[in-house]
């Protein structure tokens, strides 16, 4: 887990009846209303269909160690996938991704999304979610007013995000990692030079941005409300992670 | 941040000492990550942490000036934190030990770890004493309890090795009650052989008292342990230096 991650949920843990509050609220409400729209509008994967996927899912799960999600495909010509769940949990994957990626790119984006469930993202995701949806039907509780709360919550957003990647790169390697953040980055089936180019990009994005105290301010003004990290970002904090012993343990035990 | 001169000895200590100073820096007692250590994220800990640690000696030492410093003070003066003297004396002042303006560092240190073995050895009972009485070899026979402490009290003043012994105890009671684990010192290992003393009376006693209610107290919860551990350290490292010569 990424240190600022797990400092975050620590800090979000000690708002005592909130992740009671949630985990009732999904239990009940959202776990069983995503189920029933994944199952009337997603294919759902299983030993009969797209058995090849399912059983690169069904490795990277036994890899991670959590129980066995539901594992959908839907439509989409955007590179994307997700996840949600606390007690019935499921992965879904947009069709472009299996169109686009190779089998290891692919077990990478699983490993991701398997990564938020085993850091239990997802209770403290919706928290976030839920904030954001109050403040689109109560205009009383406007965002003027849940806006601190809702900056504090997506800095832990990118932050977990950054947990899955570690989770990700753990099961595949940093290789296939920054490959497939590149493609997701681009949005091409195909890649051209090295899959590190966006850890480079990142140091010239980081030059730019210490330039003056006024470049620091404006682009992390711009970032503040963004609920995953910039692909830059998420490249140069894998390729500092590669280097330390807890990467090294982990892809020694082949976990 | 300017490097601190107490603190350069750090470099040069064992491995397993500096993890577990790293350690109490880093996370607390519950094995939960500290909200505001800046360490774990450095790619100094990254590259280095558990295995390499000496490689990491300015950070570590970086970071404790930082715990032991007030925040917007050290923002004030553009990252500087206060100097490790100006911590050790605060801490000091915290814990009752009485410290000069003129003392050194290495002379506060020594006072801070001889008044917390003192007042331990005051919480002992009479069999705890009386046991270590004969390891320190003691005459005990014709003295009572009073007695028994002020003799042991004067045998930690003036006998190195005594106080080395429970200095090894402190510093083990604060790792295994922080971190989970007790720390190994070779060095330490050594003068207990020497003095063939046992854990018994000592090792679970200290620290049940005061220490740990002081270690308790927010302000000082990180900065107190991580102090007499740089203390012990170095205390390590002058005084059995003659001895492996």
């Amino acid at each position: 887990m990424h240190p600022e991650d797990a400092k975050a949920l620590q800090m979000l843990k000690k708002l005592k009846g909130f992740d009671d509050l949630i985990r009732l609220m999904m239990e009940n409400g959202y776990e069983k209303q995503e189920r029933g729209y994944n199952l009337g509008d997603y294919l759902k994967v299983n030993d009969n269909n797209y058995k090849d996927i399912y059983q690169l899912f069904k490795g990277v799960v036994k890899q991670v160690g959590i129980k066995m999600p539901e594992l959908y495909i839907y439509n989409d010509p955007e590179m994307n996938a997700y996840t949600y769940g606390e007690t019935n949990t499921f992965v879904a994957i947009s069709s472009s991704l299996i169109e686009r990626l190779s089998i290891d790119e692919l077990r990478s984006v699983m490993a991701h999304e398997c990564g938020h469930i085993l850091c239990q993202h997802t209770l403290y995701n919706t928290l976030l979610r839920t904030i954001e949806e109050l403040g689109m039907m109560f205009k009383i509780i406007s965002y003027s007013t849940l806006g601190p709360i809702l900056m504090a919550m997506q800095y832990w957003s990118r932050k977990s995000e950054l947990s899955a990647d570690r989770c990700e790169a753990a099961i595949v390697g940093h290789e296939v990692y920054q490959r497939t953040l590149l493609k997701l980055t681009c949005g091409l089936s195909k890649i051209e030079g090295s899959p590190y180019q966006l850890v480079d990009q990142a140091r010239e994005y980081h030059q730019m941005k210490h330039e003056s105290w006024w470049d620091i301010i404006q682009q992390n003004c711009r970032i503040a409300f963004y609920s995953h990290p910039q692909s830059c970002e998420r490249a140069w904090e894998i390729d500092r992670w590669k280097n330390s012993w807890q990467y090294r343990k982990l892809r020694s035990t082949d976990c | 941040m300017k490097q601190d001169k107490d603190l350069v000895f750090l470099a040069s200590c064992q491995n397993e000492d500096l993890r577990t100073l790293c350690d109490i820096l880093t996370y607390n007692n519950k094995g939960e990550i500290r909200l505001s250590e800046q360490l774990t994220d450095s790619d100094a800990y990254l590259h280095y942490y558990p295995d390499r640690m000496n490689l990491m000696a300015t950070e570590i030492a970086e970071e404790l000036r930082k715990f032991g410093s007030n925040t917007v003070r050290t923002i004030c003066r553009k990252g500087e934190a206060d100097s490790y003297e100006t911590i050790v004396r605060r801490v000091c002042k915290r814990m009752g030990v009485k410290v000069n303006d003129c003392d050194n560092t290495p002379t506060m240190e020594r006072e801070l770890l001889t008044t917390i073995c003192e007042q331990t050895t005051s919480k002992l009972s009479d069999e705890e004493l009386r046991k270590l009485a004969d390891k320190a070899g003691i005459p005990h026979k014709s003295l009572n309890h009073q007695m028994l402490v002020t003799a042991i009290l004067f045998a930690i003043r003036r006998n190195t090795y005594l106080l080395t012994e429970m200095i090894y105890y402190v510093t083990s009671r604060i790792a295994s009650m922080l971190l989970g684990r007790w720390i190994g010192m070779m060095g330490m290992s050594a003068v207990s052989r020497y003095l063939g003393m046992a854990a018994g009376p000592i090792g679970w006693t200290i620290l049940a008292g005061w220490t740990i209610s002081d270690i308790a107290s927010p302000a000082y919860r990180v900065m107190i342990p991580a102090v007499i551990m740089v203390a012990s350290m170095r205390f390590r490292q002058t005084a059995l230096l003659p001895q492996k010569i």
